[in-house]
C-alpha cells in the first residue's frame, strides 16, 4: 500500500506544478494544469480512444472468454492444456509480440493482407490508416483479453458445486437451462469481477500504442495513458502528465464504484 | 444408468464437437506463436521475403546459439524466476487474510478500505514509477531482487478476486467451525483457502506471467547487465536506430516463453491434486 | 500440510539466493564512474574496447559502463529519473535531439569549462559542423561521439531492371522523382521510393527543408519558418510521391525495412546508421547501393547521432570524466567507433587520413556516402524552451495529415506553425 499511495499524493503535488523533473527550478502553478487539459484537444481525442477501445475490447472479450470456459471446463483432464495454450497470448513477452503483430499487419507481405489478397479482395492499411488504427489494436487486445477472462471464468466456473448440476439436471433441465439458471446466477460474482478488471485493463492500454502505432496514424490511436507517458517523457512536463493521472485515477474509481452499485442488486453470493 | 440410443450418440458428439471448437480456437489464437517459432528457426535471409511461407527452407538454430553466447540467459532466467516467484509469495501471503477480512469479518470503515484496495489497481503504472524509484533508491535496493519486487508485494487484483471468491463460502460452514472452536485464523487457513484453490491458481498464473513479462519497472531499476530479467534482454534485440535482429528476437523470444509455459503447466497439475486432496469437489 | 512445508522450505530457499547474489559489492579506492549509453546491439562491443583500453592506461579509475535504454527516450526517462534521485550517472552518450534541452535544462556539466582549463585539447580537429552540434549559446555543453547523416540506400538489382544505372543513384529530387516512377510497378506490389519521414526529431524534414533553402526557425528564433515556401515545398514533394504512388503510406520503419528487404521497394531514405543492419539484411537477396541525400536548391543535411555529456559533480569524478571523454573523442577513439557501428568518426584528421580510415572505407564502401556529406552538415534543430519537444510532435503529426491526404501541405504547415508560435519561449 506504501508503494501506492504515498505515489498518489506525490503525483497530486506534482500535478499542481509545473515542472520537468530535472532542472532545479520549479513553478507552482496551482491549477493551471488541469484547466489546460480540460482545454486540450489531445485529451479529448484521448479519452474518446479510450472508451472506443473499452467498447471493443471489454464485452467481446467476455462473452469469448465465457464461452470459452464453458467449453474448457467440461474437458475435464485436459483443462490445464487447453487454458494454457488459450492464456498464452496474455503470458507473452510483450516486444516479440508486438512485432509478430507487426509483420501480420504488413501492409503487403502480412499475414491478414496476404489472406485478403488470396480472396481476391483489396489489402487493408491496418495500422497506416486512422480509419483502421484502433481497431486493429482492438483486435491484438481481444486477442489477449479472451484468454484472461477465460481462466478468471474458469476459476469461478470450478467453484460450483456439482451437486447444484446434478439436482437441477434431475429436476429434468436440459443444458441450455441449467446454463441459465444455475451457472450464469452463481457464476455473477465472477461475472462482476471480469468486467471490472476487463474495464481497468482496457483504459490502461499503453504498450500497443506504443510499440505499434506511437499513438497514430495523426493521433488516432492516443489512448489516456499513452498521452500521459507522453507528456511525462517526451515532453518533460510531468506537471500536466500527472494532472492526467490523477484525472484518470478519479474516473476509474467512479466508474469501478458505478458498476458495482449497478449491478449489485444482480450479484448473488450464496 | 441405461443410456437410450440417442443420449448415448449425443455424449460422443458433444467431446468431440467440443475439441474441434476449442482446437479451431486454439489455431487462431496461436497462429503468431507458430510465426515466432518458425522465425526463430530462419536464417536472416528468409526472413520477410516478397512470398508467404511459412516453414524454413533451410532450418537452423543459428538465431538460438547467437543469442545464448550474446548473453547470459540462464542468468537472465534465473532473474525473472527469482523475482516472479518473490513476488507471488508476497502476494499470497498478504491477499489472503486482506481478502478474508474484507469478505467474512466486519469492521467499521470496511468498505472504505476496500475500496481504496480497489483504487491501487486503477492508477497507471507510469505514474507511480518515478517516486517509487525514489523510495527503492534511498533504501538501497537499487539493482537488487528486493527493488525489483518492492512495488508489487501486494496486489489490489489478488485481493479483490480472493474476496469475491471469499464471498460465495456459505457462513454456515463458517459457523460450524466456529462453533468447533476454531479462531479467524484456522478459520481462514483450513477452510477458506483450500475452498478457494481455483481463484488462487488463476491469481498465481497471471501474478507470475505479469511480472515475468513486466518491462518498465526493471528498466528503471536495473543497473547492471547481470541484474537483468527476460523483457529487458528481449529489448536490446531491437532499437530504432538500427533496426531489428529478427531471427534472434524470435529466439529469445521463444526461450522466454518456455518456462513460463512449464511454469503453467506444472501448476496446472497441482492444482488438480489439490482438488482431490481437500475431496470438497465432486 | 506436507505440500505447505515444502513450499516454506523452497520459499526460503530462494530468498536465500536472492540475498546472496543481490549482497553489496565490495568497496574500492578508485574513482567510479558510471557511463550511461542506449542502443546497446549498436554501441555494446565499441563501449567495450574502449572502456577496457581506458582503464589499462588509467588504473586508477573503474568505469561501469552500462547500456540502460534501447533507444534515446528509455535512456532520457532513466537519466530524468536519476537526476530527480539526486544521483545522476557520472558520464553518458545522449542523442543530438535532446542535446539543446539537456543543455539548458538539466544540471549538466558544461564541458566548455574543461576545454578552457585544458591546453592540449585540440578542438580545431573537430569539423566545426560536428562541433556545433554540442554547443549552445556559444558554450560548448557536450562534445560529438558518433555522428551519422540521413543517405539515400537503394536495390541496384530493381535499379537494372528499370534500366537505371546502380553506379548513378538520382542526386536531386527531380532525378529522384524520375526514378521513382521508372521503379514504381503496382501489378508487382512495387513502390519506387519510401522516405523515413517519422524518425525522431523531424530529422528527414528538416533536411528536405534545408536543401530547399529554408529554415526551420528564424534566425531570432522568436517564430517558426518551416512553414514558408521551402517547407511547403518540401512536404508538397512528398506528398505529391504518395499521391502518384511512387512511395507507400507505411508509418513505422520496421514494416518498411520489411519491404524494402523483400525487395518491394526501390529506394529508401534514412539514417547511415542503420547501414550495417540494412546490409545483413540484403546479403544473399539483392546488391544494396548507397548514395547522397537527394538535394533541391541545395545540399543541407543534419546530422544525427550522440554527444557524450558530463554530470558528476564532485572535482575527482569530473577530472577522471573528462579524462575519458577525451579517450572516447580522440582519433584513435572515434576511429574504434566508426569501425565498430556505422557512425562517422568525429575528428577531421581521422576522415581525412587515408591510413586511419582509408583501407576501412575499402572493405565498406557505401560508408562513402556518408562522408561525402561531411561538409554539407548541420546542425540538428531541435526548439527552444520547455516545450521543445512538444513542438516536434506537432509538426510530425501535420506531415501526417498531409501524407494522409486529410489536409493541404500548406494548410497543414501553416497550422503546426501558429501552434508551435505559441510555444516557443518568451511568447
Amino acid at each position: 500500500m506504501v508503494f501506492v499511495y504515498i505515489p498518489v499524493f506525490y503525483s497530486l503535488y506534482l500535478s499542481l506544478l509545473r515542472w520537468n523533473l530535472m532542472s532545479p527550478r520549479s513553478t507552482f502553478v496551482g491549477t493551471a494544469n488541469y484547466e489546460r487539459l480540460m482545454a486540450a484537444p489531445e485529451f479529448w481525442n484521448a479519452f474518446a480512444n479510450s472508451v472506443l477501445y473499452l467498447l471493443g475490447t471489454v464485452p467481446t472479450s467476455m462473452v469469448l472468454g465465457l464461452a470459452l470456459a464453458l467449453l474448457v471446463h467440461r474437458t475435464g483432464v485436459l483443462q490445464g492444456f487447453w487454458r494454457s495454450v488459450y492464456f498464452l497470448p496474455a503470458a507473452s513477452t510483450f516486444i516479440a509480440m508486438a512485432i509478430v503483430w507487426q509483420w501480420i499487419y504488413h501492409p503487403s507481405i502480412g499475414l491478414f493482407n496476404q489472406g485478403l489478397a488470396a480472396l481476391r479482395l483489396s489489402p487493408i492499411p491496418w495500422l497506416d490508416d486512422p480509419r483502421y488504427s484502433l481497431w486493429s489494436l482492438i483486435i491484438i487486445g481481444n486477442w489477449q483479453a479472451v484468454g484472461y477472462n477465460m481462466v478468471l471464468f474458469l476459476a469461478g466456473l470450478g467453484n460450483i458445486p456439482s451437486e447444484m448440476h446434478d439436482a437441477a439436471a434431475v429436476d429434468g433441465a436440459d443444458a441450455f437451462q441449467r446454463l441459465r439458471h444455475v451457472t450464469i446466477p452463481v457464476l455473477s460474482p465472477t461475472t462482476l469481477f471480469v468486467l471490472i478488471i476487463s474495464s481497468i485493463r482496457s483504459f490502461q492500454m499503453f504498450d500497443l500504442a506504443k510499440v505499434l502505432t506511437e499513438g497514430g496514424p495523426v493521433r488516432s490511436t492516443e489512448v489516456l495513458v499513452y498521452v500521459i507517458w507522453q507528456q511525462a517523457f517526451q515532453f518533460f512536463d510531468i506537471g500536466f502528465a500527472s494532472a492526467l493521472a490523477c484525472v484518470v485515477f478519479v474516473m476509474l474509481l467512479a466508474f469501478t464504484v458505478l458498476q458495482m452499485r449497478l449491478f449489485a442488486s444482480r450479484v448473488h453470493y450464496q | 444408468m441405461i443410456l437410450s440410443g440417442r443420449r448415448r450418440a449425443r455424449r460422443l458428439v458433444a467431446p468431440a464437437a467440443r475439441t474441434l471448437v476449442l482446437g479451431a480456437g486454439a489455431v487462431v489464437v496461436l497462429t503468431p506463436f507458430v510465426w515466432m517459432l518458425m522465425t526463430s528457426l530462419k536464417p536472416p535471409q528468409e526472413i520477410f521475403i516478397a512470398d508467404f511461407r511459412l516453414l524454413p527452407a533451410n532450418p537452423t538454430l543459428q538465431n538460438y546459439a547467437s543469442v545464448w553466447h550474446g548473453a547470459p540467459i540462464p542468468r537472465y532466467l534465473l532473474n525473472s524466476f527469482v523475482v516472479a516467484f518473490l513476488i507471488l509469495v508476497s502476494q499470497l501471503a498478504t491477499i489472503t487474510p486482506a481478502a478474508y477480512a474484507f469478505a467474512k469479518l466486519k469492521f467499521a470503515g470496511r468498505d472504505v478500505c476496500f475500496y481504496l484496495v480497489l483504487g491501487m489497481m486503477m492508477i497507471p503504472a507510469h505514474i507511480t514509477m518515478i517516486p517509487n524509484f525514489v523510495t527503492v533508491h534511498r533504501l538501497g535496493w537499487l539493482d537488487t531482487y528486493w527493488g525489483l519486487a518492492a512495488p508489487f508485494l501486494t496486489s489490489g487484483f489478488g485481493v479483490f478476486l480472493l474476496r469475491q471468491f471469499f464471498l460465495t463460502i456459505p457462513d454456515s460452514l463458517i459457523d460450524a467451525a466456529r462453533i468447533d472452536g476454531a479462531g479467524s485464523w484456522r478459520v481462514m487457513w483450513q477452510i477458506m483457502v483450500p475452498l478457494a484453490w481455483p481463484a488462487l491458481l488463476a491469481f498465481a498464473i497471471f501474478s507470475f506471467a505479469t511480472h515475468w513479462n513486466d518491462y518498465f519497472w526493471p528498466l528503471l531499476v536495473v543497473r547492471t547487465k547481470t541484474m537483468q530479467t527476460i523483457p529487458l534482454a528481449l529489448a536490446s534485440f531491437q532499437n530504432q536506430e538500427a533496426g531489428t535482429l529478427w531471427g534472434e528476437l524470435m529466439a529469445a523470444a521463444v526461450i522466454g516463453v518456455v518456462p513460463l509455459l512449464a511454469f503453467f503447466l506444472v501448476v496446472q497439475r497441482r492444482f488438480v491434486e489439490g482438488i482431490t486432496f481437500t475431496g470438497l469437489k465432486g | 500440510m506436507r505440500v505447505g512445508r515444502r513450499w516454506v522450505l523452497s520459499v526460503l530457499a530462494v530468498l536465500l539466493v536472492g540475498l546472496a547474489v543481490a549482497g553489496p559489492g565490495a568497496t574500492q579506492s578508485k574513482v567510479e564512474l558510471e557511463f550511461w549509453y542506449a542502443y546497446p546491439n549498436l554501441f555494446d562491443r565499441v563501449v567495450e574496447e574502449l572502456v577496457t583500453r581506458f582503464q589499462r592506461a588509467n588504473p586508477e579509475v573503474s568505469i561501469q559502463a552500462s547500456a540502460v535504454g534501447k533507444d534515446y527516450e528509455e535512456i532520457t526517462q532513466k537519466i530524468q529519473t536519476r537526476i530527480f534521485a539526486g544521483n545522476p550517472p557520472a558520464l553518458a552518450l545522449h542523442g543530438f535531439t535532446y542535446a539543446r534541452y539537456f543543455a539548458e535544462h538539466t544540471p549538466i556539466v558544461p564541458l566548455q569549462e574543461f576545454i578552457d582549463r585544458d591546453r592540449e585539447f585540440d578542438r580545431r580537429d573537430f569539423p566545426e559542423a560536428m562541433l556545433g552540434l554540442g554547443r549552445f549559446g556559444g558554450k560548448i555543453a557536450a562534445l560529438p561521439f558518433a555522428v551519422s547523416t540521413p543517405i539515400l540506400y537503394y536495390n541496384a538489382d530493381l535499379f537494372r531492371k528499370a534500366g537505371l544505372d546502380p553506379r548513378k543513384p538520382p542526386e536531386t529530387w527531380a532525378e529522384l522523382e524520375q526514378a521513382a516512377q521508372r521503379l514504381t510497378n503496382p501489378s508487382e506490389g512495387q513502390h519506387g521510393i519510401w522516405f523515413h519521414w517519422n524518425i525522431t526529431g523531424n530529422w528527414l524534414f528538416q533536411a528536405m527543408v534545408s536543401c530547399a533553402g529554408g529554415h526551420m526557425v528564424a534566425p531570432d528564433e522568436k517564430r517558426v519558418t518551416f512553414n514558408e515556401a521551402p517547407g511547403v515545398r518540401a512536404l508538397t514533394f512528398w506528398v505529391d510521391l504518395v499521391k502518384k504512388g511512387y512511395m507507400p503510406r507505411i508509418a513505422a520503419f520496421g514494416p518498411a525495412e520489411a519491404s524494402f528487404t523483400a525487395g518491394k521497394i526501390g529506394m529508401f531514405v534514412t539514417s547511415t546508421a542503420f547501414l550495417a543492419q540494412l546490409e545483413r539484411s540484403a546479403q544473399g537477396r539483392f546488391e544494396l547501393g548507397t548514395g547522397l541525400f537527394p538535394r533541391d536548391a541545395e545540399r543541407r543535411v543534419p546530422a544525427g547521432g550522440n554527444a557524450v555529456f558530463v554530470f558528476a559533480k564532485d572535482k575527482p569524478k569530473q577530472e577522471a570524466a573528462w579524462r575519458f571523454v577525451k579517450w572516447i573523442t580522440s582519433a584513435e577513439g572515434t576511429t574504434i567507433m566508426s569501425k565498430g557501428t556505422g557512425y562517422m568518426p568525429v575528428r577531421k584528421s581521422v576522415l581525412e587520413d587515408p591510413k586511419l580510415m582509408g583501407a576501412y572505407l575499402q572493405e565498406r564502401p557505401r560508408l562513402k556516402a556518408t562522408m561525402r556529406q561531411v561538409e554539407n552538415m548541420e546542425a540538428w534543430y531541435t526548439f527552444p524552451g520547455d516545450q521543445g519537444t512538444k513542438i516536434t510532435d506537432i509538426i510530425k503529426n501535420s506531415i501526417e495529415a498531409a501524407l494522409l491526404g486529410q489536409k493541404d501541405p500548406k494548410q497543414a504547415l501553416d497550422e503546426a506553425a501558429a501552434q508551435a508560435n505559441k510555444m516557443l519561449p518568451g511568447r
